[in-house]
């Protein structure tokens, strides 16, 4: 274990002209499945779709996903990122990516027979869990490559430039904003209940309280 | 079960923000991750009936 979370010290010596490229890999992939979810909300609010189960829970997986790199995010702002930090992120990405994988796969053979319209309305032809079924499955390719090229992209010392800090805060404060607006969304949907019904059609909250029929 | 898993992801932010020890965030992740699963099992309700014969 030791050769692979070497001190700041040690590995300053072995900076490579790549060396950074897991600490914005990591922002690029936090921020990305956040703005996947992004997608969903705007779908939800926008085109006024009721989200299903599935598609929260697909959500869900996603920002564990993002988590993970966030970890990584987070770890960068101090200015030191170990082996282990690098290794227990894309762990963590990997594990919610493929969870979420299955879950969008599930969904996807539940309107693949012919004459299913499927759930919601399409986006650029494609259903939305058809295309968080697709973006689960180029992110784990995605950490396999980042991966394989460890030994050029994974400096354990970051420049202590205030760059750094400022995009981890980004991202990290971009995650909290997501994660915040779908709490409070899906509290609206489900209200006091807890279960969302299979084929949601309205805010259960709104009308729980009596503010809606 | 879906607001409190929201929560369960706004908490694990928290703890990684606030740069908390490994252990909690990843007790924290961990709970949050079987609890979506749970959740996930809960809403399969029936086979997929993908048999050729439709």
């Amino acid at each position: 274990m030791a050769t692979t979370t070497p001190t700041p010290a040690a590995s300053a010596e072995t900076s490579r002209p790549l060396g950074k490229l897991q600490f914005w890999f990591a922002c690029f992939f936090a921020a990305g499945w956040t703005g996947v979810v992004c997608g969903g909300l705007g779908v939800q609010f926008i085109s006024w779709d009721y989200p299903c189960p599935l598609c929260m829970v697909q959500r869900m997986f996603m920002l564990l996903a993002a988590l993970g790199a966030g970890w990584i995010v987070r770890r960068g702002m101090t200015g030191t990122i170990t082996g282990r930090d690098y290794m227990m992120g894309w762990g963590m990405a990997l594990v919610a990516v493929m969870a979420g994988g299955f879950a969008s796969w599930r969904q996807t053979m539940l309107h693949i027979l012919p004459g299913d319209k499927g759930y919601g309305s399409p986006v650029l032809g494609l259903h939305m869990y058809v295309w968080a079924w697709i973006l689960f499955m180029a992110s784990v390719v995605a950490v396999g490559i980042v991966l394989t090229f460890a030994h050029l992209t994974t400096d354990t010392a970051l420049p202590s430039s205030p760059l750094y800090r400022r995009a981890g805060l980004a991202v990290l404060g971009f995650v909290g904003l997501v994660i915040t607006v779908n709490l409070v969304a899906v509290f609206f949907l489900e209200g006091f209940h807890w279960f969302l019904p299979d084929d949601p059609n309205r805010y259960r909250f709104f009308h729980d309280v009596g503010i809606t029929d | 079960m879906d607001t409190l898993i929201f929560g369960g992801l706004l908490a694990a932010l928290v703890v990684l923000y606030q740069d908390r020890p490994r252990k909690l965030l990843l007790t924290v992740w961990w709970v949050v991750l079987f609890a979506t699963v749970a959740l996930l099992a809960h809403h399969i309700t029936s086979s997929l009936k993908l048999g050729l014969s439709y």
